[in-house]
């Protein structure tokens, strides 16, 4: 299928013909869905502006104030490899590992993940539990969102014809706090999550959980906060009964789909059992960072 | 309509003629008859296109010809020397590696890349570098032999084996 191609130089450029090209054209970042999609006649495009060679859309900064500053085009290997996530952002290390293979992730970007908007995105869940933000631009200005709020469903953002994503920002942890996350699938590499749940935890000085955040992953058409959970453990000390009673709660919140990958019940059933682990594995980083 | 591209393959530069549309795996099977890069699914899924771009292991099947242009590709054609085949190569043969051999130029590709990253690595880090590489024949663990095979060949080649110790 054939479509023209842009390679803009500049953003205001980039944004320009974007605009010009309206819904006849798509922003092309890592290509792993997009191109897919237009092979297999699934979306048809008269151009793809390729954002690639837009200075100021890749890098990865962080910085203990600010946190971490990504743009949008930073690839999942270049998240997974970075010494700075890998020391704060467990979470967001564990969803980059599970993602693909090596291969896609030298391809696949933050943005892109998010723009596809599957409810599956393996790096939402984390990105919504650390609580990030994304920058979005277009030739009148920017505004910035929370990862939750520019998904409206599935395959769908609330970017505007016109619009980029720039930036993911991912705010620095809290002393005292740990996250993780976790995906459940048939074969660990190469496929898509049954379900996912990313949890953070901060801790008081007595180990008495101050705040937290769960997202779930694959069992809404939308991004989904657990907040019936994150409300049961806010307060407490996190024990296993607490970090159970969690998982029923998490679970009860979902409205999954039945498909070829699983049923809604099952879906369910495994995101109970994963918001168990994931709550007690951040509780655990979080008390680590605590000690040290 | 077609374009002019200059491309850098196995250390050869020159202008290739396509459309902006193409994949890369493409123009480089049809236009520069490089056949050895395999087309196994043409969607990201299998990895028997894998190529270097300036060394990182990419699906080329899902990278525009445009996106080539001024990067190094190496394809399995340029992974031997001129002193014959690569320690992979002779690896993957030696060790029965290869069944079908669909999947072993994408395979000897990513382990290129994995053995530049890390010279010694253990089974698992070769299962989790080359999990996105499939093998419907199934060989995963003779696969897996032959990385770590060639791994030894290299580290012995590229300088003394650490002194043995003495009883």
């Amino acid at each position: 299928m054939a479509f023209a191609v842009f390679e803009p130089a500049t953003l205001t450029e980039a944004l320009s013909v974007l605009a010009g090209e309206g819904d006849a054209g798509a922003a092309l970042a890592g290509g792993t869905d997009l191109l897919l999609r237009i092979r297999r006649g699934a979306r048809k495009y008269r151009s793809v502006v390729n954002i690639k060679f837009v200075p100021g859309l890749t890098g990865l900064t962080w910085d203990a104030r600010r946190g971490l500053t990504m743009g949008a085009l930073t690839t999942f290997r270049a998240i997974e490899q970075n010494e700075h996530v890998r020391r704060h952002y467990h979470s967001l290390v564990e969803a980059a590992r599970v993602l693909a293979g090596v291969q896609l992730r030298n391809l696949a970007t933050v943005g892109g993940n998010i723009g596809n908007a599957s409810p599956s995105a393996d790096s939402v869940p984390p990105l919504v539990a650390l609580g990030a933000t994304i920058e979005i631009a277009s030739a009148t200005g920017t505004r910035v969102l929370p990862i939750e709020a520019c998904i409206s469903g599935p395959g769908r953002t609330v970017l505007t014809s016109g619009e980029i994503f720039t930036t993911v920002s991912v705010p620095s942890p809290a002393t005292h706090s740990g996250n993780a996350f976790s995906r459940f699938s048939p074969r660990a590499a190469m496929d898509i999550g049954i379900a996912s749940v990313a949890a953070s935890v901060t801790l008081d000085a007595n180990g008495l959980c101050t705040d937290c955040r769960i997202a779930l992953g694959a069992v809404s058409p939308t991004p989904l906060r657990a907040t019936a959970a994150e409300d049961a453990i806010r307060g407490e000390r996190i024990t296993a009964a607490l970090a159970e009673a969690s998982g029923e709660l998490a679970a009860a919140a979902t409205t999954p789909i039945s498909d070829i990958r699983g049923t809604a019940a099952y879906r369910r059933a495994i995101v109970r059992t994963l918001t168990t682990r994931v709550v007690q594995q951040a509780a655990a980083r979080a008390a680590m960072a605590g000690a040290r | 309509m077609t374009r002019q591209y200059l491309l850098t393959v196995n250390g050869k530069t020159s202008f290739v003629a396509t459309e902006p549309h193409q994949s890369l795996l493409d123009t480089l099977r049809e236009r520069l008859g490089l056949t050895g890069i395999k087309k196994g699914c043409d969607e990201g899924e299998c990895a028997s296109c894998t190529v270097l771009l300036d060394g990182v292991p990419v699906n080329s099947c899902l990278v525009l010809v445009g996106d080539a242009v001024g990067k190094s590709i190496v394809t399995i054609e340029g992974v031997a020397g001129s002193e014959g085949p690569h320690p992979l190569q002779c690896a993957f043969v030696n060790l029965g590696g290869v069944q079908c051999g669909y999947c072993t130029p994408g395979m000897i590709v990513s382990a290129c890349a994995l053995l530049r990253e890390q010279p010694d690595p253990t089974d698992e880090e070769i299962k989790f570098y080359l999990a996105g590489n499939i093998c419907r024949c199934t060989g995963y663990n003779k696969i897996t032999a032959a990385v770590r095979s060639a791994a030894e060949t290299m580290r012995a080649a590229d300088g003394p084996a650490p002194a043995r110790r003495t009883a």
